[in-house]
């Protein structure tokens, strides 16, 4: 029977990218939250973005079309 | 708008005592996760409330859940006990929690909590293991996802722990 896998080995096969995590814990507590800041406003950005093409779509497929 | 270091920033200069919880904690012990809110365990005494009121007041806080939100600056009135606030600002949401699921209540989230510095201030963060303990309390599917990598972080800081320095 194969052994237990251990927590690195569970995050890994959950398919977490650790790099991720080894550049977190090379990093200070005040580095980590202005880098969290930088990829949420990211997120934030994109979000807008895809709810100004969605809304954008939405209008020109609900246009009246002309004949 | 969310930008949870200002939000921070504004809570550490109240002089309110209190615990980062939540996924923010979670960042701040390294996880690669993001979050949009800012979780805190605190008393919520009704000193504690006033101080809120007023290092918040400019940022327009109100409360998040209420159908229409009503503004935190006046709501609820002073004689009546408050748990949990869930706020909406104009620099983002902030939950202030009486408890944790999991840890309970604030003495005890602070008992184990660590001191970290964050834009020149003392920061009070819950511990690893009691975060990992809170999430575990939970079931969705982001709790679960923390959960792996906060293991994962413990793991990777024991094994540092145990090798020699390295000689230079």
């Amino acid at each position: 029977m194969a052994p237990p896998m251990d927590a690195i080995e569970l995050a890994e096969a959950a398919g977490i990218d650790l790099s991720l995590i080894d550049d977190s814990l090379s990093r200070s507590y005040e580095e980590r939250a202005i880098q969290h800041q930088e990829a949420l406003n990211l997120v934030l950005e994109m979000e807008r973005a895809g709810n100004e093409l969605r809304e954008r779509h939405q209008s020109f497929t609900s246009a009246p079309q002309r004949r | 708008m969310s930008d949870i270091n200002r939000l921070l920033q504004r809570l550490s200069d109240a002089e309110i005592d209190f615990v980062i919880v939540g996924g923010f904690a979670a960042i701040l012990h390294g996880s690669s996760l993001t979050t949009r809110d800012l979780d805190v365990c605190a008393l919520l005494t009704q000193e504690n409330v006033d101080k809120l009121r007023e290092i918040l007041q400019d940022l327009h806080p109100v409360h998040r859940l209420s159908s229409p939100k009503v503004s935190f600056l006046d709501n609820p009135a002073p004689d009546v006990k408050v748990n949990n606030l869930y706020l909406s600002t104009d620099f983002g949401s902030v939950d202030f929690l009486s408890s944790v699921l999991g840890v309970g209540d604030f003495e005890s989230v602070r008992a184990n909590a660590v001191e970290v510095e964050l834009f020149g201030r003392r920061c009070r963060v819950i511990s690893l293991d009691d975060l990992i303990r809170a999430k575990e309390a939970l079931t969705r599917d982001k709790d679960h996802q923390t959960v792996l990598q906060l293991r994962a972080i413990r793991k990777k800081l024991e094994v540092a722990a145990t090798k020699p320095p390295t000689s230079e």
